[in-house]
């Protein structure tokens, strides 16, 4: 035990406690011209640059969205519908920027399914509409599953039936018809609408909220873990993006118009948009959108990989848009620019999910195949 | 060996022998035993707590049994949980030493079958603690300081033979030197890998956050660590530097247990040193304790039962071993079976023994591999043509996914369950392909398994892809390379300046010759082989010609991007690949992928050197055969021609 108190040990320890801490003061101190990075301060920039923004965008875009539906039911015209629809379609486009992100309020008010879920089923809202013994208020809303409500819901009521979809009405072909015969139809529309916008308001309040337990702070805090959970979520998107998305359109067998309405987007034209929103929202996380982003993590332990990994986003989101048609339209006719995005994505998925992890020190937690 | 056949002669006991047999005091070993008894009941508590049990044994619907253990099943439901319950009571009977021959056969033989129920579940301590639990039950750990020798006297003994001591030192000394001579590697002592991934990832810790991002703190951890390895056991061997040696293991163990999900390992390795120390240390501090005691107590009775517990019997016997020849046969085989299975890594012609997990396991190739890796399966029923992509998640969960990801044999395990399955489906015949990806030690992501190979069928020794550590896609590209077209001079180099450095270049396409009746077609009745019609013409001005053009069905006089119709990619393993829409209205033409990897040689344009992976009316799909490596370059180019 003399061992610790000798004086010998007494210097050697003295010593050893100044280098250490001396290190780890000049340590602390970045070089020139070099961001002051720590993964607290690149999720807290992300939170401020990319998240919330995002979420005040569709807060404003669901709010225009909300009070064009307004107009088109006091005007019943052509062009407050195609208002509307334009509307409709930034909405969506601005949700799927940060379809990439599903933690944090959204998941904890259990809202995924208001901004993301697609699939609705035509016969149940068709049924909602029908049943005058309902009142169509919020408590309906709120009792209504997600395959009748929602962002996508509207897209349904508001533009016209493409491709064959079987539980869909014979006379659901013109959505300008459709809504000037029934006032109800016009009413859930607007209801559903606002529901919508409230959410997404929500949603942008709780992102811009201050304080220790707001959802920035709490995002910002977690450190390590939440790289791992910003890198799980990023990859699994990009999986849903390659798998469900662009690859599942090659793989749907001919005719393709009966098909249609198995795509996302499909009736509103914005298939296409949809996908290159989804990888534009990964690629702002990774570039940080002029604040620090997971590029900065990486590119402290692998320059290299860091170029790689925004040269391959740069490639798959120009290989995407360069499909240039709705993918329903470009699974005929331009399949080799299909298949040349499904491979760009792909590869893009792999280097996420296997070099950005591995030099992150991530785990990859989700299942392939996880639900959209 | 004078010496010893002269000992032989005299006594029938070599000096080795007898090294081997002379007694040392017991209560090192003793208290080992309550030190082991006591970390594998914590373990077995945290095992339970964590719900690992149900995570790792009780949910997945498909395990990765052990070659030849396929017939060993976990418990149904909660008996896997009684099963960790007995665990942790039979640890703590070791500790105690109560019924301690049956509690270590038990312990030993249930936490075995525990490690034989999943490959992905392989941890080197876990390997470790079955080692040394099997080694307890031969070791008369349990006579001094028990329940066992308290309650039956005559088992009690202080002292027993060096070999109990020194076969457990042996053991440890095999662990610390085989992890040493396995950080000698480049990635360890020249890219501090892969200690550079881990120690950033721990970067938002308090206080000493920023220095683990720093890359010489990687540097110094990696080249401390091998050196702790490869010489820990001779400092603990030293009197002199004995205690140094065990300050060093302890702040080492106890800072990989801060910094790394490294679960229990830390602290058997600290327990296990201390049996380096002189075997009477036990007693010893029993009595510095007594001594304390008798201090503050004023000579109470705790300081009296102190220094009865840390005083020997007075007539010290030791066990006899009762078939010594027997017993130093069989530590002799142990102990070469302990040297020679650590070193199989170094039989395979490997770079890394992680890349293929050929001799990885039982190795103790400790903390020096950060593997990731990605998988898709492939089934397709040659017989009816049927293909699908399998989900692995219907048979496993993902943190079994994420492990096999890794490990080429249990990828090769999965795609043999799967085919079975589908076999069930009506797919006699089917194969299994996967896409495998991983990335090792920071280095770029590469193919690891040939995704030609049926795993479901006969593997050959060439289906794990060797591990190239010499690619970096980052100063590789694809280069549209623009064309022109005099005679069969398609390529005019002085148009791309740079070329020759490029790894990956796309030609933009190679045609022959030009078919009549798309010219009639597309530039009228009357169009004839001159002007903006003629063979090799242009009239867009830009980079595809008409008989391209013509091959995959584009307007002549519509200006197309040089990519249009085709696409050339890099994958992940390095290999070129182009898949081309071909014109099913082009008959007369012939479509052919071809690569070579001298441009001044324009013979050696060859498609036999691709894999063709879709040839059907519209597309046409190949990869080289031969990957990117440093230095060398390949290059992809569509060729049409008319036969």
């Amino acid at each position: 035990m003399n061992l610790f108190f000798s004086e010998r040990w007494s210097v050697w320890v003295a010593v050893w406690t100044s280098f250490v801490l001396t290190a780890q003061s000049l340590s602390a101190q970045p070089a020139p011209g070099e961001k002051n990075f720590s993964r607290e301060a690149m999720l807290r920039a992300l939170v401020q640059n990319v998240i919330t923004p995002g979420y005040a965008k569709v807060a404003d875009h669901c709010r225009s969205l909300a009070k064009d539906i307004e107009q088109f039911n006091a005007a019943l015209s052509q062009t407050e519908l195609d208002r509307a629809r334009r509307s409709w379609i930034a909405a969506s486009e601005a949700a799927d920027s940060l379809r990439c992100l599903q933690t944090g309020p959204v998941a904890d008010r259990e809202f995924v399914a208001t901004f993301y879920y697609w699939q609705v089923i035509p016969s149940r809202i068709e049924g909602t509409i029908k049943d005058a013994a309902q009142t169509i208020d919020q408590a309906l809303l709120d009792n209504a599953g997600a395959t009748a409500k929602g962002l996508n819901a509207m897209e349904y009521l508001l533009f016209d039936r493409r491709g064959g979809q079987p539980t869909e009405p014979p006379d659901a072909a013109k959505a300008l018809d459709l809504l000037s015969a029934s006032p109800r139809r016009r009413e859930y529309l607007a209801a559903v609408a606002r529901d919508v916008a409230d959410k997404a308001a929500q949603l942008s309040a709780d992102w811009s909220a201050t304080g220790p337990q707001s959802a920035a702070e709490k995002f910002a805090a977690d450190g390590q873990a939440g790289v791992n959970l910003l890198v799980n979520q990023l990859t699994q998107s990009l999986e849903n993006t390659f798998q469900k998305h662009l690859e599942f359109v090659l793989m749907l067998p001919a005719p393709i118009d009966r098909q249609i309405y198995r795509i996302k987007g499909s009736r509103s034209g914005s298939s296409l948009p949809s996908v290159i929103a989804m990888l534009e929202g990964v690629d702002k996380f990774y570039r940080g959108e002029n604040g620090l982003g997971l590029r900065d993590a990486v590119n402290r332990l692998n320059p290299a990989l860091a170029t790689r990994v925004q040269d391959k986003l740069t490639t798959a989101i120009t290989a995407t848009r360069e499909i240039g048609a709705p993918l329903e339209r470009a699974v005929v006719d331009k399949r080799t620019a299909v298949q040349n995005a499904v491979d760009q994505t792909h590869e893009l998925e792999i280097l996420f999910k296997v070099d950005l992890a591995s030099a992150l020190g991530v785990t990859i937690t989700f299942t392939s195949g996880d639900g959209d | 060996m004078t010496a010893i056949r002269q000992s032989r002669a005299d006594g029938g006991e070599s000096a080795l022998f007898r090294w081997f047999t002379a007694p040392v005091d017991l209560a090192s070993l003793a208290a080992f035993r309550a030190l082991f008894g006591l970390v594998m009941a914590a373990s077995m508590v945290r095992f339970l707590a964590k719900g690992w049990v149900s995570e790792i044994y009780l949910r997945p619907r498909f395990h990765f049994p052990y070659p030849g253990f396929e017939w060993i099943r976990p418990w149904p439901d909660e008996w896997m949980h009684i099963h960790f319950g007995l665990l942790a009571i039979l640890a703590l009977m070791i500790a105690a030493g109560f019924c301690y021959r049956a509690a270590t056969v038990l312990f030993c033989l249930g936490f075995t079958y525990v490690e034989l129920l999943d490959q992905t579940s392989y941890l080197n301590h876990y390997y470790l603690v079955s080692l040394f639990s099997g080694l307890l039950i031969f070791l008369p750990a349990h006579r001094a300081w028990s329940v066992d020798a308290w309650w039956k006297p005559s088992l009690q003994r202080d002292v027993a033979p060096a070999c109990a001591l020194n076969l457990l030192r042996f053991q440890i000394a095999v662990v610390y030197l085989f992890a040493g001579l396995a950080k000698l590697n480049s990635d360890w002592l020249l890219r501090a890998q892969p200690l550079r991934i881990w120690l950033a990832a721990r970067s938002d810790l308090p206080l000493i956050g920023s220095l683990l991002e720093q890359e010489w703190v990687a540097f110094a951890a990696s080249w401390f660590g091998a050196f702790y390895d490869l010489t820990i056991v001779f400092f603990l061997l030293r009197r002199r530097t004995r205690p140094a040696a065990f300050l060093a293991v302890v702040v080492f163990h106890v800072a990989t247990w801060l910094l790394f999900n490294i679960g229990m390992f830390p602290w058997i390795m600290i327990a296990s040193s201390t049996l380096f120390f002189a075997p009477d240390w036990p007693r010893r501090l029993l009595t510095a304790c007594a001594t304390i005691a008798k201090r503050l107590t004023h000579g109470g009775r705790w300081s009296h039962r102190l220094d009865a517990l840390a005083t020997p019997a007075a007539s010290p016997m030791m066990t006899a071993l009762r078939r010594p020849r027997l017993a130093v046969a069989l530590l002799g085989a142990y102990a070469a079976v302990q040297v020679l299975l650590p070193l199989r890594p170094y039989l395979y012609n490997s770079e890394h023994p992680a890349w293929t997990y050929q001799g990885f396991n039982w190795a103790w190739q400790v903390m020096v591999a950060e593997k990731t890796g990605h998988v898709e399966f492939h089934a397709r029923d040659p017989d009816t043509g049927w293909s699908a992509r399998i989900r692995a998640s219907r048979y496993i969960t993902p943190r079994q996914e994420t492990l096999m990801a890794q490990d080429p044999f249990l990828i090769r395990q999965l795609a043999r369950h799967i085919a079975q399955d589908v076999r069930t489906q009506g797919h006699a015949r089917v194969e299994v392909f996967v896409d495998a990806f991983a990335a090792l030690n920071g280095h770029p992501s590469q193919r690891l398994i040939d995704p030609n190979m049926n795993l479901a069928g006969t593997t050959n020794s060439g289906w794990i892809l060797p591990w190239k550590t010499q690619v970096s896609p980052a100063n590789t590209g694809i280069f549209n390379a623009p064309l022109t077209f005099t005679g069969n001079d398609f390529f005019n180099p002085a148009l791309a300046p740079g070329l020759q450095n490029q790894h990956a270049i796309q030609l933009t396409g190679l045609v022959t010759d030009t078919a009549d009746h798309w010219r009639t077609q597309n530039f009228g009745p009357g169009a004839t082989n001159s002007g903006t019609a003629a063979d090799f013409a242009n009239p867009t001005g830009q980079s595809i010609a008409n008989p391209l053009k013509s091959g995959l069905g584009l307007n002549p006089l519509t200006a197309y991007p040089p990519s249009t119709g085709f696409a050339t990619a890099l994958d992940a393993s390095g290999y070129l690949r182009m898949n081309v829409q071909q014109n099913l209205a082009a008959a007369d033409l012939t479509f052919a992928i071809q690569v070579t990897g001298d441009l001044s040689a324009p013979d050696s344009w060859n498609a036999a050197k691709t894999t063709v992976e879709h040839d059907t009316a519209t597309l046409l799909q190949a990869r080289d055969n031969v990957p990117l490596s440093a230095g060398q370059s390949r290059f992809i180019r569509l060729h049409v021609r008319r036969p």
